[in-house]
């Protein structure tokens, strides 16, 4: 019977673990388990004879390391021990006389790297890495893939999409929970949910890390997220430390009677892992004997996920922040175009800290490669920012990649009724799972009537179920028109929300801001037409998230409505703003008050103090006689010993705040510019804040940094440096295996672009290592950098 | 968990003063969000370990380091030990260096503390352990240290399997990831374990380094 087939009707049983079998036949730790179905294929094909005996139904393959990392060095290769380790577990089966359903379950573990940006394996090479093994193991004839003890979603997206690419297996996938219930990188469990039925797994549950004990709470937290049949294949236990050695301490009958309660509380494939042996399966299947699954229910979520957590829609309405979209946002733009992406990162946290819960991410700019720039700006989003993001873009190619390549399930803005849009949009969505905002216009344009729009809404729930997506993945813009325009637009787009939820039983989202497009006080009219749209059922709202009006309207109404359970979170925001404080004791004269407040650190008063001496004095007077001066007397007091470090910053910040005022009243003419240096910590080397102190502190200088982050291979520091004319480059490396890779860098520079000057800085540096590999100055600290930077540039 | 404020602070270079009030109120502020980001986890195996002049034999691995070979010389067996904070705290700090340098600063001074105090907290715990069999352990020894080449990072990951049980690997130049995160080599012993090789006075640095102990702590 097919797997697919029987996952409607029956429980199955997943065998135990295989590593814990192998070791007490002999494999020593750290030795690579996979290698035994060559070197000792008795010995594997012992261990699925003994599970199949013991009544299991899914024998894992003997491949959880098979990937060429892994692997390397093993004198084996990958599609060998995969073929092979296939070949074992069916001859295991065809020998066998039991009368239960058998199947070879493909097994796929972790690659044993940590993916970009947390570590250095990138997407595409994991999706290489799991898809050679998985291609072979198909070849060979397993009947499903299983993906399991996962713990980072993206390496998780990583083998499920290849799974999808290199065979039409039905695709299980487990992940492992700390007893925080998250993944070890941090994820939440659903996160994890939203991820793989956005995917389209077949199956999906738990391994590993917990005993069936600790899992039996997830697991019922599971059932409620989860429309799919779940899987649970626990350790016998929580590991012991004991005699110097791992133990799992649950006794077969003790595991069997967890389990018992598991399959009753909806697990439908059972199995174990970490210190299961033949006897607990035997005690699992003869426990469960008899017993009917509690099969899956539908659960018709709407969810978007990172890879940190999922946001669901249609219970309290759902804030997305607007702000990153080029359109009238000149500083934005010119971000974008100069490939700034520090800029767009803290619109984002900035976004997240007022408390939204999605950022649209918008790069559409005429010049712009917008497919990458989309791609890059997303992965960088996503390295400081777990909200889930919403892709804004009018190009299927831009929608692609990023798709391919985001960690989670994000939101798809947008689609529209016309053919073209939904045969574009949807194939994506079923392959890389997405939730779609869906316009309510097509080919003849927006109707003008409810009614009108109801029917476009219709066609596109219609046509999305043919490619197999449910319309829990649509949310509806019912389009918000300039009211100036017609007296009709807002009535009749609220009117349409309505009609929308209620006869489709869908979720809505709207961008309100076109409301007032052409009015005076427009921060008024957009905040009343979004309680207007809550009130009528809105989802979600797409604002701007720094108009306290809005945040105000938006918290009001859902305080109303009754999304905020006893009044609990307005309470907690409004009660804790107090008056402001009183103004505090001040030197007087602003060129003072600016030195006070760089000495100590304060922002606000040195913007201020920068603002009011800009009053009477000219921005590059003031950089010359007042900010640079302070700046020095500062960096001394750092140099002497009487400041430390973190004041030295807090300077160096209060300091940008007055710049940004003083550059405000620069012509275009003025330039304050001292040079450009470029910054990069080396290849190979992945610790950056000393980098990013001596960045901070050449800004204050007016240096224009072109910092090109951590890990930097050479060519890329050699090509900021020509592109930018640089005549000093900065490059850091904390380690003792990677300071070659800085020695190359300067090798290559010095070959390349004779004339730029190279200081070098890091921990494990000194004055006479820098000579020795060719670097014209040491940095003991961030002032020195400066210093040495002035030189360079005043020669 | 908790961040030992005094360590934290010695990593800013406030090693003999006091900090000034802006310094600790960042510290105080940035402390729930790294407390809440921290996960910390562990792992641990014992070996037998054959100790000779310049190499150590363990699980089959030669480990090449006269500076470790010294400080195991009495040991017949070792714990591989290895712990992380976590890819969240990673996280949160790339945060706040796009938005916050001096709080990124003190971040980092903060999570490698919390780190330290947490694993010698399980350092301990594991002393009281083997004292009840009569056994002494070493002071930790990690990769980097001396001549232990870092490269050996790989190889104590690969033996304790510690991608799959805590999520700590290592990139290709031999980096962990998590970055806050340590891997070291506790030796155990029925004698004497051999002099303190962790505290300020043995290291090579103790002349010139800023972030020194004074000398009062510094007798540990």
């Amino acid at each position: 019977m097919d797997f697919r087939d029987l996952l409607l009707t029956s429980l199955l049983f997943f065998d135990g673990a295989m590593g814990t079998m192998l070791q007490q036949a002999g494999l020593k730790p750290g030795e690579i388990p996979d290698c035994c179905c060559l070197k000792r294929p008795e010995a594997v094909r012992a261990v699925h004879e003994a599970y199949l005996e013991a009544g299991c139904n899914i024998l894992k393959t003997n491949t959880f390391g098979a990937n060429s990392h892994k692997l390397a060095g093993s004198g084996y290769s990958v599609s060998e021990i995969s073929t092979k380790a296939v070949e074992l577990a069916k001859e295991a089966i065809a020998a066998h006389k039991g009368q239960q359903h058998k199947f070879v379950a493909f097994d796929v573990g972790p690659t044993g790297k940590l993916l970009e940006p947390l570590g250095d394996l990138k997407f595409e090479e994991a999706v290489s890495l799991f898809g050679e093994a998985i291609y072979a193991g198909a070849k060979a004839g397993a009947d499903l893939v299983l993906i399991e003890t996962m713990s980072d979603t993206y390496e998780l997206k990583a083998a499920v999409l290849a799974a999808k690419e290199c065979s039409s297996l039905p695709i299980c996938a487990t992940v492992t929970l700390d007893k925080n219930e998250r993944l070890l990188t941090g994820g939440e469990l659903s996160a994890v949910v939203a991820l793989l039925e956005g995917l389209g797994v077949d199956a999906l549950g738990l391994n590993c890390g917990l005993g069936p004990l600790e899992m039996l709470p997830v697991l019922k937290k599971l059932r409620k997220l989860s429309s799919l049949p779940l899987i649970l294949n626990p350790n016998a236990g929580l590991p012991k430390f004991e005699n110097g050695k791992t133990v799992y301490d649950l006794s077969p009958e003790e595991f069997a009677a967890l389990m018992y309660k598991a399959a009753a509380e909806g697990a439908q494939l059972l199995g174990g892992c970490c210190g299961t042996t033949p006897a607990h399966l035997k005690a699992l299947v003869l426990a469960c004997k008899g017993l009917l699954p509690k099969k899956p229910e539908y659960r018709a979520l709407t969810v978007a996920s990172s890879g940190i957590r999922a946001v669901y829609f249609g219970a309290s309405p759902v804030l997305i922040g607007e702000r990153i979209n080029p359109t009238g946002k000149p500083a934005l733009k010119q971000a974008l175009l100069a490939g700034e992406t520090d800029y767009i990162l803290k619109e984002a946290l900035c976004q997240q800290a007022l408390g939204v819960q999605a950022l649209d991410v918008n790069v559409g700019l005429p010049g712009l490669d917008e497919p990458k720039v989309l791609l890059d700006t997303v992965k960088s989003i996503q390295s400081v920012c777990g909200l889930p993001l919403q892709l804004d873009s009018a190009n299927p190619k831009a929608f692609e990649l990023s798709m391919r390549h985001y960690n989670g399930k994000p939101i798809i803005n947008s689609i529209n009724g016309k053919k073209e849009s939904m045969s574009q949009i949807f194939p994506l969505v079923k392959k890389y799972g997405g939730l779609i905002v869906a316009l309510t216009l097509d080919e003849n344009g927006i109707p003008k009537t409810a009614e009108g729009r109801l029917k476009i809404a219709r066609s596109i729930v219609e046509t999305a179920h043919k490619y197999g997506i449910q319309k829990e993945d649509l949310l509806f813009d019912t389009l918000t028109m300039a009211q100036s325009a017609e007296d009709d637009n807002a009535r009749v787009t609220l009117e349409a929300l309505r009609l929308i939820k209620n006869e489709l039983g869908v979720k809505t989202i709207l961008g309100v801001s076109n409301i007032s497009f052409g009015l005076p006080n427009r921060e008024l009219l957009n905040s009343a037409f979004l309680m207007l749209a809550l009130g009528a059922g809105l989802d979600a709202a797409l604002i701007n998230p720094y108009s306290a009006k809005m945040l105000d309207a938006f918290k009001s109404a859902a305080l109303l409505l009754g999304y905020d359970p006893k009044c609990a979170e307005f309470i907690k925001h409004y009660s804790s703003q107090s008056a402001p404080d009183a103004p505090k004791q001040k030197p007087k004269a602003p060129k003072e008050a600016l030195y006070y407040a760089l000495k100590h650190g304060l922002k606000t008063e040195a913007a201020e103090a920068a603002a009011c001496a800009l009053e009477t004095e000219a921005p590059l007077g003031i950089i010359e006689t007042a900010l640079m001066p302070a700046l020095n007397e500062i960096g001394m007091e750092y140099e002497n010993g009487s400041l430390f470090l973190p004041q030295l910053l807090l300077s160096a910040e209060a300091a940008k705040a007055a710049f940004e005022q003083v550059h405000k009243r620069m012509d275009k003419s003025e330039n304050a510019d001292k040079g450009v240096v470029v910054l990069a910590t080396v290849e190979g080397d992945v610790h950056d804040i000393g980098k990013n102190i001596v960045k901070a502190l050449l800004e204050n200088y007016c240096f224009r940094v072109i910092d090109l982050g951590k890990d930097v291979p050479k060519e890329a520091v050699l090509e900021a440096v020509a592109l930018n004319n640089a005549r000093l480059a900065g490059l850091s490396a904390l380690m003792t295996t990677t300071v070659p890779s800085m020695e190359a860098t300067i090798t290559q520079l010095h070959k390349c672009a004779p004339e730029c000057r190279i200081m070098v800085g890091g921990a494990v540096l000194s004055e006479g290592y820098a000579k020795k590999i060719g670097a014209d100055f040491y940095g003991k600290n961030a002032m020195a950098a400066v210093h040495y930077a002035q030189k360079v540039y005043s020669s | 968990m908790r961040v030992n404020k005094k360590e934290a602070l010695r990593y800013l270079g406030f090693s003999q003063l006091e900090p000034d009030s802006q310094t600790e109120a960042i510290l105080n502020a940035c402390l729930p969000a790294l407390e809440n980001a921290a996960a910390f986890k562990y792992t641990l195996r014992e070996f037998p370990i054959a100790v000779s002049e310049n190499s150590i034999m363990l699980n089959g691995d030669v480990i090449k380091s006269r500076a470790l070979s010294i400080h195991l010389k009495t040991c017949t067996h070792c714990l591989l030990f290895c712990a992380t904070l976590g890819s969240g705290v990673d996280t949160l700090i790339k945060a706040y260096s796009k938005t916050d340098m001096p709080a990124c600063l003190v971040l980092h001074a903060c999570a490698a503390s919390l780190l330290e105090s947490a694993v010698d907290n399980v350092q301990d715990e594991l002393r009281q352990a083997y004292a009840k069999r009569g056994l002494c352990l070493c002071e930790r020894f990690s990769p980097g240290y001396g001549d232990f080449s870092l490269s050996y990072q790989q190889t104590l990951l690969r033996i304790l399997d510690a991608a799959k049980t805590i999520g700590l690997s290592c990139t290709e130049k031999s980096m962990l990831v998590p970055l806050k995160s340590i891997t070291a080599i506790i030796g155990i012993t029925n004698s004497e374990p051999t002099t303190n090789s962790r505290g300020c006075s043995s290291c090579t640095l103790n002349k010139t380094c800023l972030y020194k102990k004074p000398a009062i702590e510094n007798l540990n």
